[in-house]
């Protein structure tokens, strides 16, 4: 594999997957205390 | 910068009054996210990098991602859930409640018409990979270790070719099954059907990707020598004299509209069950980065570089060429055959396409599904069987008169052109007629983060312009020479046997389209609504009002 390929590979990977771990640790920060999802959707609409 | 958290009796309650809400964030996640992993993720994807330059694909991908990707998430989340607010889960309701015009409804037509229309094809390929997921369980085509003989076994399933060795009803029964197991979960609505399948299906998914991902990468150098690090060498390789080429920027713009289902009203219709206290911005960020996780990490690693590891660089380059189904359901038999433990992997390798297909078509039918329960009163599960009925007799069209092209037409008129106007239309109603500040107002409320503020400059005029170069590009270089049969929607020429058949396929996305401008008619007139006047705004909970 070339050093420039393995370079757009390693980037492309890095970027996407930090992104998505950002995300979801925000996503989790930001639930209720405990750190569980179902906060901001808790139920049925009534 | 986080958002004052409301408190919690405040969140949570789903904007949409049809009873219905999203039971947990994370299922929300995974429900967009699935919608978005689908096919294309695994098969279109790798073969449009290594059929555009590589790296220099990659670039004008990242790039595309960011001007039209993300900002097309938010605008079409935001106007859900604005729509949502005024108890809209389909496109003609939310333009209605956004733009206080008569026409505002009947544009928003295309919102009904492509989910359906892309539906019904979708659902049909969806059985083709339970069908091979079968097939490979049960060694039905062992032994077939060229890539002619696996064509040729592919088209017999198809009912297309001279080869004949499947029933001529196996089709048929594969896509009856498929398409009612996706009536089964839109029939049980949003937490009890959709909801529960995606936690089961996406982390399934993620599970088989990674595992098939590994086992290719394990995979010792071919009979040609060439080993998987080679096939993502032919993946990522920068040519970056390709950059200067106007037709890799739009392969990429186009891949990154098929792979964030934007253009066809399903997130929206999503997002129309969010209150104005639910997140958007970042749910809708780690929407778009887990699709970007299943795609450019996983999606790259698996068919090509097992492609290349058993066929060769320029093997790969012909079968990348052949089109991303002769990749999937053609190529990769092949090599699982030649793979240890080819049964279980080539098993894996349907279902995991099963999956990924499923998760997005059940989103298909929730734009309609709306429409039916909100305007016309129908139950849920009354309206996702009158669905499944329709879905299934033009499905036995495309089944049929697969061979002349009518699943090709309805393909790119209703899944490849049809997105970018249905988009292009999204971002004229959400940011230009409700007003880039409202726009930006309400992708910010409930915010858990704050978007940049240079998103508000994209999302008004580097968006809308990105998707008017692609429709003029699309329109003179292929929607032209489509439409006057000078080319064959799915490539080649227009065999004159196939053009009654084109012309049906047209005629019957037309008749779709006038039935639901004639339905949405009737069911403004039974509902008494004045499109001047607007329409109600639910109450919120939370903010003292009964409900």
């Amino acid at each position: 594999m070339t050093p420039l390929a393995l370079g757009f590979l390693i980037a492309s990977w890095t970027g996407v997957l930090g992104l998505t771990a950002w995300c979801f640790y925000r996503v989790l920060r930001a639930g209720r205390p405990g750190g569980r999802d179902e906060g901001p959707y808790d139920g049925e609409a009534t | 910068m986080s958002r004052e958290r409301q408190p919690p009796c405040v969140q949570g309650r789903g904007a949409n009054a049809a009873g219905e809400a999203w039971a947990t964030r994370i299922g929300l996640i995974l429900a967009m996210a699935g919608n978005a992993v689908g096919l294309g993720n695994f098969l279109r994807f790798p073969t449009q990098a290594a059929n555009n330059g590589g790296g220099a694909f990659m670039l004008t991908y990242f790039v595309a991602l960011v001007l039209l990707g993300i900002p097309l998430i938010w605008i079409e989340w935001g106007l859900g859930r604005h729509g949502g607010r005024h108890r809209k889960g389909h496109l003609p309701g939310m333009f209605a409640a956004v733009w206080r015009h008569p026409a505002a409804k009947y544009v928003g037509v295309t919102g009904l018409v492509i989910p359906m229309a892309v539906m019904v094809y979708y659902t049909y390929i969806e059985s083709w990979t339970l069908a091979f997921a079968v097939f490979t369980a049960t060694r039905d085509y062992w032994g077939r270790e060229t890539q002619e003989a696996m064509v040729g076994y592919l088209q017999s399933f198809q009912g297309v070719g001279g080869e004949r060795s499947h029933s001529p009803f196996t089709p048929f029964v594969f896509f009856a099954v498929t398409l009612a197991i996706n009536i089964w979960f839109v029939s049980r609505g949003l937490a009890a059907g959709i909801e529960r399948l995606v936690r089961v299906a996406m982390p399934t998914l993620f599970l088989l990707a990674g595992i098939l991902a590994v086992a290719v990468l394990l995979q010792p150098a071919g009979a040609l020598g060439a080993s998987p690090l080679l096939g993502l060498q032919f993946i990522y390789d920068p040519e970056f004299s390709r950059l200067t080429d106007a037709s890799v920027w739009l392969a990429s713009a186009g891949q990154i509209f098929f792979t964030l289902s934007v253009g066809m009203g399903t997130l929206a219709a999503y997002a129309s069950y969010l209150s104005r206290h639910d997140d958007i911005a970042l749910s809708g960020l780690a929407t778009a980065a887990t699709n970007e996780t299943a795609e450019v990490v996983l999606g790259s690693t698996i068919a090509i570089p097992a492609a290349v590891t058993f066929f060769g660089v320029s093997g790969a380059v012909a079968i990348a060429q052949s089109g991303s189904f002769n990749l999937g359901f053609a190529t990769m038999p092949v090599v699982f055959q030649q793979m240890g433990g080819g049964v279980l992997l080539g098993t894996a390798w349907f279902g995991l396409l099963f999956l990924a297909g499923i998760t997005s078509s059940v989103a298909m039918l929730t734009p309609i599904t709306a429409f039916l329960r909100e305007e016309l009163g129908i139950r849920r599960e009354s309206a996702a069987r009158a669905l499944g009925v329709v879905t299934f007799c033009l499905g036995l069209l495309h089944i049929v008169w697969l061979e002349h092209g009518f699943l090709d037409e309805w393909d790119y008129w209703a899944g490849t052109f049809g997105l970018v106007v249905v988009a292009l239309l999204e971002v004229i109603v959400f940011v230009w007629i409700f007003g880039p500040a409202n726009a930006w107002r309400s992708i910010h409320e409930g915010a858990d983060i704050r978007i940049p503020r240079v998103f508000k400059f994209i999302i008004t005029w580097v968006t809308p312009v990105y998707l008017v170069v692609i429709l003029v590009w699309w329109g003179v270089t292929d929607a032209l020479p489509i439409l006057r049969l000078e080319r064959a929607a799915g490539g080649g020429s227009v065999a004159a046997g196939s053009v009654p058949y084109i012309w049906a396929a047209r005629g019957l996305l037309i008749a779709l389209c006038v039935l639901f401008v004639l339905l949405i008619r009737y069911a403004w007139r039974r509902n008494g609504r004045d499109d001047r006047a607007g329409l109600p705004e639910l109450p919120q909970p939370g903010m003292g009002a009964a409900r």
